[in-house]
């Protein structure tokens, strides 16, 4: 039985072949022909890490059904991380169009949502309250300019 | 260095300065005390209040996070049995048998003394060692540099995650992305894939704040509401003279023990907790009563664990080499407001660093203050839940991460490291090993490359110099150590279970 250590490391293995093959079409200079190339320090690093993935493939292999097994992750719990994440992302997204302080407020709207969080103040309270700091301590106090998006 | 040091002393007077102290410390005793927040986490997210900083109160804010953070992880251990930071995992030993005898106040004041004094010390021996390591530093030249590096590098197969092989691994990832745009020799591009963002490389700040912070914001999705309950009535924080006089053998061993583990590149305070809190047991008259709730329980792994701040700043500062995984946070910061770490600091910013050492004193001395004054309070903060701050420390990734180059490309590219990082956890990768990867990346390919044009591409330069020969021989020693720790640790182990 494969563990899940043996397919994360193929998949690494596969990863670093071709960002090896990828390093021989780098640029070179006949001017430093005696010196080392752009290619010669990423080289020497993934044949590194080739090593080790081989060795961790070896362990996993040996390993076989003792090896750790992929743990299932409950439904429900699935669906929250995946959510979580791709609110995650769209709240970067948000952030660029919408402007990152109605995102902010939008994400901790639905990321609470998410969350199993019942309780509509508590959402309320902090999806205002965090815009407001992030508005004082970033753009009044460290005069950072934040996107402001659709508040052009 | 007298002269030097009170130079130091008047900069972080100024008001601003020791401001900058006070916030690294409250803050640090905060994020200590919340479990699943992590001092490399906290610095990460702290970074970008500092972009518009000067570099003294920058870094001093850092470094006072480092010492509030991980003396804050002991509030958790003993009031919920939850370490809050790994660094307190011990002192939820006797610290929360303790609190359970209703001496949860006793504890948390011993936690708070211990701390201070291991910290106090292990800044002393900061200031006295760190100047003497970078003048010996100073004489290095790229082969010792890139045998140094190695040698940094190779520790880290002892940091983070149980697998050897995956924090080598994981290092290795680092050293890689460290490789992404120009190459500094030649000027020719590498894997950009023609991208603009990625032709001056990948920042370091994204990708910490990424692995470090947002990973953790996925992994908090994963567990949904968690309130945590705390009752446990907190009084009497002051432990008495003759409680004290009862461990201070305990923690002069600690303070020794945990300042020499935090020197050990890549060590940090959580091994030297373990070990101040074992040898403790060794030389105990008592052995029998360590676990029932003692305050030499509490006393060793919280003074080593603090002593271990001092001395992973010591070849963080001397040899840019960092000692733990919050020093390669504030080493990236250090590189951030310009300064490369290592033997020249002392030269170029003498000011900061002995600034940065006595507001390193000052922050031991403020969460002594603060500890003992406002436990009650820190205690409370433990009721936050974490549907509360996981979004608010997500909103601090994304403006944060902007905020270093008023660039979306950095949001994305810490959004994509905590997705990654995220799935690399779930695989048992560390994330501390990747950044101090990323960190001595550069300082490695520059100095193996510099070192064979030098010396006419001859690979024996790097074993034929003493100091150059010496790392190689400390890094091959290195990556032997974790199978003689393991050994060690399951001793040890055993013996305390007894």
């Amino acid at each position: 039985m494969k563990n899940k250590d043996l397919n994360m490391a193929i998949g690494m293995m596969v990863i670093f072949i071709i960002l090896f093959g990828i390093s021989f079409t780098f640029q070179r200079s006949d001017v430093m022909a005696t010196h080392t190339t752009a290619a010669f320090f990423p080289r020497v690093v993934l044949i590194v890490a080739m090593v080790f993935t081989l060795l961790l493939i070896i362990q996993s292999a040996v390993k076989g059904a003792d090896g750790p097994k992929k743990k299932k992750m409950d439904p429900e719990t699935f669906k929250r991380v995946v959510i979580s994440m791709g609110l995650g992302i769209l709240f970067g997204l948000g952030a660029s169009y919408l402007g990152t302080l109605v995102s902010i407020f939008l994400f901790i709207i639905a990321i609470m949502a998410t969350w199993g969080v019942r309780n509509k103040l508590t959402i309320l309270l902090n999806a205002v309250i965090t815009p407001i700091l992030i508005y004082l301590i970033f753009t009044k106090i460290l005069l950072v300019q934040l996107p402001t998006g659709i508040l052009k | 260095m007298f002269e030097q040091l009170l130079i130091g002393l008047t900069t972080i007077l100024q008001p601003f300065n020791f401001l900058a102290v006070f916030f690294g410390v409250l803050s640090g005793m905060i994020i200590g005390a919340l479990p699943g927040l992590t001092a490399p986490m906290g610095c990460a997210l702290l970074i970008p209040f500092t972009y518009g900083m000067d570099k003294i109160p920058a870094i001093s804010m850092l470094v006072s996070l480092y010492c509030g953070a991980t003396f804050g992880g002991s509030i958790a251990a003993i009031l919920v049995h939850a370490p809050g930071t790994p660094a307190a995992a011990a002192t939820t030993f006797d610290g929360y048998p303790l609190a359970q005898k209703g001496m949860a106040g006793k504890a948390l004041g011993m936690s708070c003394i211990s701390s201070g004094i291991g910290g106090l010390f292990s800044v002393i021996v900061l200031i006295l060692l760190a100047p003497v390591l970078a003048n010996i530093a100073i004489k290095f030249g790229p082969p010792e540099y890139f045998a140094l590096s190695v040698f940094g590098l190779s520790m880290i197969s002892s940091l983070g995650s149980q697998s050897v092989l995956k924090n080598l691994l994981g290092g290795t990832i680092g050293v890689f992305i460290s490789c992404i745009g120009m190459d500094e020799i030649s000027g020719f591009q590498r894997y950009d894939f023609g991208i603009t963002h990625l032709m001056d490389g990948i920042s370091f700040i994204p990708v910490m704040i990424g692995l470090f912070a947002a990973t953790e914001v996925f992994r908090q999705s994963e567990i949904g509401i968690k309130k945590i309950v705390i009752d446990r009535k907190i009084s009497g924080l002051l432990p008495t003279w003759e409680d004290i006089k009862s461990v201070k053998t305990t923690l002069i061993r600690s303070s020794l023990i945990g300042t020499f583990i935090g020197i050990l590149p890549a060590e940090g305070g959580t091994v030297a907790s373990f070990i101040g809190y074992n040898e403790a047991k060794r030389f105990s008259k008592h052995p029998e009563k360590f676990g029932t709730g003692i305050l030499e329980g509490v006393a060793a792994p919280e003074c080593a664990n603090n002593a271990a701040t001092g001395g992973a700043m010591i070849p963080t500062m001397a040899l840019g080499i960092p000692g733990s995984g919050t020093t390669a946070v504030i080493l990236g910061a250090l590189l951030v407001h310009g300064m490369r770490p290592g033997p020249l600091l002392f030269i170029q910013n003498t000011k900061v660093v002995f600034a940065v050492f006595v507001g390193m004193f000052f922050a031991n001395l403020l969460f002594l203050g603060l500890g003992l004054g406002g436990a009650k309070v820190f205690s409370q903060i433990l009721r936050v839940p974490n549907y509360v701050l996981s979004p608010i420390i997500l909103v601090l990734c994304v403006v944060g991460t902007y905020a270093l180059h008023n660039n979306m490309a950095d949001v994305w590219i810490m959004l994509i490291c905590g997705l990654v990082g995220y799935k690399m956890k779930e695989y048992g990768f560390a994330a501390a090993p990747i950044v101090l990867g990323l960190v001595l990346g550069e300082l490695i390919e520059i100095s193996l490359r510099r070192s064979l044009i030098v010396f006419e591409n001859n690979p024996f330069v790097f074993f034929t110099r003493p100091w150059a020969a010496a790392f190689i021989f400390l890094t091959i020693l290195g990556l032997c150590s974790p199978a003689i720790r393991t050994y060690l640790e399951n001793r040890s182990e055993r013996k305390a279970k007894k």
